[in-house]
């Protein structure tokens, strides 16, 4: 009787450990619900920071390269007096020498200026003769890759892609004068001031008086990067606006202009005619819809705006809600209005 | 529910960050009553301010944004349009050599001669733009 009423507790502490185990050790659906909800909730505030962290890393790398071209460019214009020069793949007016039409972009001509001077030399006997026959960029040879050629278009070039746009970092076939032609592309590209293609005219500006008022096929334009700078190269004295005051190189994403073939003197300009971060999802068809002349412009995929590198080297962010017309007189070496900072 | 209310809540919060202009502009741009297929109509302040800016869709509906951003800031503004021809012959035609014809006449592609004008009030608005080959 005495054993039987000591065994008694045992026996009911045993009974009722089971139980108690499961409290301390076991969760609710409910809890481990609330639990999931709460970490989800935690993950939704947490991931658009890391996403813009990310990207700001990737801007600022993005930067670093643009600075990097800018200073060759610089370099350039001091070891040989002139701007970097583009050679046009046309001939085309005031020159109409078809036998010198060779296509060569002003990022080659740059290439020995940070330290791909090897690249150039491979270039260099593409200089002469007709874009695409006879000499020029598009010959075969220079096209074409092994063993019939070198396919130096598709030379790969880490240095011209800005990271925030995927596309950037490989070879691209439909880039315009290149389709179906493999050809590295470039985020990159020379200010060519703020000639107006066929788009919009502004309503206080007349950058180039006369009849026509395109230059981006002729020579005057008021930038410093145009495809005809070989028949006038532009010298840093006639950058009058001031160094600090003019956009040199700005940016672009590939998905929206197909004018990007990074050594191609037709796939390295732009306009700042056009507004910046020109980013509609209707405007993706322009380049086969033939409204290629809305959209050579500038842009990126950086929240709010995009970057570009001033003739004194200085890489800056630009809002994309810069007043128009400052905008405008950034992109102008010589047209006497200083533009203001963004 | 309460997790509802939050998930709500944080939407609601990252759709206001992405509105960062206070008005919004949409509507149909047409030639002699036909809608234009393709083209670019673009918002220069009447002062100073950023350019809005919006691509004509396939059946000539507009959304204007500045920038990446939605919308635009109220104010007076010269409003321009310009359509070129669709190019024939492939790619190589839609970037060759030459400049496509506009579609649009001339002057509506000027901002200094184009009669377009918006008044651009806060909130959301509807402007229809037909433009007249014929003055």
């Amino acid at each position: 009787m005495h054993r039987v009423a000591q065994m008694a507790p045992i026996r009911t502490v045993r009974a009722a450990d089971p139980p108690a185990a499961e409290r301390r050790h076991g969760f609710t659906l409910v809890e481990l619900l609330v639990v999931i909800a709460i970490i989800a909730v935690l993950l939704a505030l947490l991931l658009p920071a890391v996403q813009a962290a990310r990207e700001t890393a990737r801007r600022i790398s993005c930067a670093n390269r643009m600075r990097q071209l800018a200073l060759a460019a610089i370099v350039h214009s001091e070891a040989k007096k002139t701007f970097p020069t583009s050679v046009s793949q046309w001939p085309e007016p005031p020159f109409s020498d078809d036998q010198n039409t060779s296509g060569r972009g002003w990022i080659v001509a740059v290439l020995p200026f940070f330290e791909h001077a090897e690249l150039y030399d491979r270039f260099a006997p593409f200089f002469k003769g007709r874009f695409d026959r006879n000499g020029g960029l598009k010959t075969p040879r220079c096209w074409r890759p092994p063993p019939a050629g070198l396919a130096l278009m598709a030379t790969p070039m880490s240095m011209l892609a800005c990271p925030s746009d995927g596309d950037a970092t490989q070879t691209q076939t439909k880039a315009f004068q290149w389709e179906n032609v493999a050809v590295t592309i470039t985020s990159y590209k020379g200010v060519l001031g703020a000639t107006r293609l066929t788009s919009s005219v502004w309503p206080r500006h007349d950058d180039e008086p006369g009849a026509s008022v395109d230059c981006h096929a002729r020579t005057g334009c008021k930038g410093i990067f145009f495809r005809n700078t070989y028949q006038d190269p532009v010298r840093p004295k006639s950058v009058t606006d001031g160094m600090t005051k003019t956009f040199m190189i700005g940016e672009a994403v590939w998905a929206y202009d197909w004018h990007a073939a990074a050594f191609y003197a037709n796939g390295d300009w732009g306009t700042c005619s056009v507004p910046p971060n020109v980013l509609d999802a209707n405007a993706l068809s322009w380049n086969n819809a033939g409204q290629w002349q809305n959209v050579q412009g500038f842009r990126s995929r950086h929240p709010g705006g995009l970057q570009f590198a001033r003739a004194d080297g200085s890489v800056q962010f630009v809002s994309e809600t810069i007043d128009m017309d400052a905008y405008i007189a950034l992109s102008t070496r010589n047209r006497g209005d200083i533009g203001q900072g963004p | 529910m309460r997790i509802a209310a939050i998930v709500a809540l944080a939407a609601a919060t990252l759709a206001a960050g992405c509105s960062r202009h206070s008005s919004r502009l949409s509507g149909t741009v047409s030639l002699d009553g036909k809608p234009l297929t393709t083209g670019v109509i673009t918002l220069t302040p009447a002062t100073r301010g950023p350019s809005a800016y919006a691509a004509i869709g396939p059946d000539g509906r507009y959304a204007v944004r500045t920038g990446a951003a939605t919308g635009l800031e109220p104010g007076e503004y010269v409003v321009t349009v310009a359509a070129n021809a669709a190019a024939g012959g492939g790619v190589e035609a839609a970037g060759g050599k030459g400049l496509l014809p506009l579609i649009t006449p001339p002057q509506y592609a000027d901002g200094r001669r184009s009669p377009l004008r918006a008044t651009i009030v806060p909130g959301s608005q509807t402007i229809d733009f037909n433009l007249q080959s014929k003055q």
